[in-house]
């Protein structure tokens, strides 16, 4: 139904209501909105329990994330990492066109190659973010 | 056709007959059952035959209809399968709304599941979407286009109960005006901006409205967030919808399907500010009560209300709060709304559904 019929706040009203969400931004600032850009869960919040309940390359993938802060080991994983990946994805990629035949254990296999390929990335972006902070 | 067929069975990754696609696969199972074939629910978790028995029964002129809500091991486990693989699609959140420690698990969960959709969309022989915004997601990876049947769901049967309830002498009444939202409450329900609209409805359209939230938390993240925020706009939270007056905000526990009704039928307006139906089930029950609906431009939300509530688009809380205002004090407006609201019904009520299952189960 169309809002036409409807009898608008005068703009003063307006105004006022606008003023109050805006003072609001700080508290809904937390909060998930399908506008916001994606981004990693922050590394320091997530506790080794979490850790422990993600399986197999997952939980391999993490334990790297953190060990590559480290200055000047980080990019050396990273590169290893992106090799291993790249490897690994070579090999899967014959399987990976007959999507349709692959059992669940490979197709989780090849989203969760998938999924670190862009954490890599997103890695990548956080060291030259890091490396941009050490300069200033 | 179906009638080559002499069995349909369902799977789904969890099975509950009192959640709505549990329900809906009640309703299926008995439809297909009618129609002469063996039917069973199979599911990886809940209430219902386990998904290694599938494996073990005789599947010979069987066909399989999965239910397609999160991620499984469901769609690799039955892609070899040389049978009939038939797919509801009910749509899976997107995970970027959940990004706390407590969410972490089913942020998995949707990424994984949202990673599938191509997969189940490529061993699909037929796909039956909620929406046709559900259809679009899936429909890039099918070979022939989804079908949009709304979801199966007996709401005519909570509409009685609630007449029933109200025949017994003493039935309690909501004693201030409520806003309702019915929903998990969870970051991509965004219930945390109907506590603003609530701050705000206090303000400028009356200091008596209330908020009613039915459904449980989602994440202790987003319980202790919401929380913050209410107290910080200084509404208090109570749990007792008929004891607890001096609440604003109302999250009733153990809620059974007649206080549900009674709910629906005593509140004011239905409020959704959610950023991500796939469908909208609270949306179509209030719609059988009669409860006037604003709801945010979202999703599936648009083609699941139709002309058959006030749509607004988010941000504009200057628009939102006036539209909430005429819903709550204009008599004409609600009658209006009411209307269109039962046109709308006819198109989502079971009979017609059923229509559609049959019509749809009979294009194999």
């Amino acid at each position: 139904m169309s809002l036409n019929n409807i009898n608008s706040f005068d703009l003063k009203t307006q105004q006022q209501i606008r003023d109050i969400v805006a003072s609001l931004k700080l508290q809904r600032a937390g909060f998930r909105h399908a506008d916001l850009e994606f981004s990693w869960p922050n590394a320091e919040h997530i506790s080794k329990g979490d850790l422990k309940s993600m399986a197999g390359l997952q939980d391999l993938f993490f334990t790297h994330h953190f060990t590559s802060h480290r200055r000047w080991l980080g990019p050396w994983i990273i590169l290893a990492k992106k090799i291993s990946i790249g490897l690994l994805n070579r090999l899967l990629k014959i399987s990976l066109v007959r999507q349709v035949e692959l059992n669940q254990h490979l197709w989780n296999l090849a989203l969760t190659v998938q999924h670190l390929e862009q954490r890599v990335l997103l890695l990548e972006q956080q060291q030259r973010e890091m490396k941009v902070g050490d300069h200033q | 056709m179906i009638a080559n067929y002499k069995a349909v069975h369902q799977l789904l990754p969890s099975f509950s007959p009192r959640d709505a696609i549990g329900n809906e696969a009640v309703i299926m199972q008995r439809t297909l059952r009618g129609l002469g074939l063996r039917s069973e629910i199979f599911a990886e978790q809940g209430e219902a035959k386990g998904l290694d028995e599938l494996f073990s029964t005789d599947l010979a002129q069987s066909a399989l209809l999965y239910h397609f809500s999160i991620a499984s091991t469901i769609p690799g486990r039955i892609a070899p399968l040389r049978l009939p693989k038939l797919v509801r699609y009910h749509n899976i959140t997107p995970p970027w709304f959940f990004n706390s420690q407590g969410e972490l698990v089913a942020q998995q969960a949707c990424s994984l599941g949202r990673r599938q959709i191509p997969m189940v969309g490529v061993i699909a022989d037929g796909i039956l979407a909620d929406s046709a915004y559900n259809a679009a997601e899936i429909n890039p990876y099918s070979e022939k286009p989804a079908t949009v049947m709304p979801l199966l769901r007996d709401y005519e049967s909570l509409t009685q109960l609630a007449h029933h309830v109200d025949a017994l002498p003493g039935s309690p009444a909501l004693n201030r005006p409520a806003l309702l939202f019915v929903g998990r409450i969870a970051p991509n329900k965004c219930q945390q901006d109907l506590l603003v609209l609530l701050h705000l409805a206090h303000k400028f359209i009356s200091k008596d409205l209330r908020l009613i939230l039915v459904g449980g938390f989602f994440s202790t993240d987003f319980h202790r967030q919401f929380c913050d925020l209410a107290a910080h706009l200084g509404l208090r939270i109570g749990a007792d919808l008929q004891t607890d007056h001096g609440a604003d905000v109302v999250i009733p526990r153990d809620v059974t399907d007649a206080d549900m009704a009674l709910i629906y039928r005593q509140a004011r307006v239905f409020v959704s500010m959610s950023e991500h139906e796939g469908f909208g089930v609270p949306l179509v029950e209030a719609m059988f009560f009669d409860l006037p609906i604003l709801a945010h431009r979202s999703s599936a939300v648009p083609e699941t209300l139709g002309e058959a509530g006030l749509l607004v688009d988010k941000n504009d809380w200057p628009t939102t709060l006036a539209a909430l205002k005429a819903i709550v004090q204009d008599e004409d407006l609600r009658s209006a709304l009411t209307n269109a609201m039962r046109q709308r019904r006819k198109a989502l009520s079971l009979s017609s559904g059923l229509q559609q299952f049959n019509q749809w189960l009979n294009s194999f």
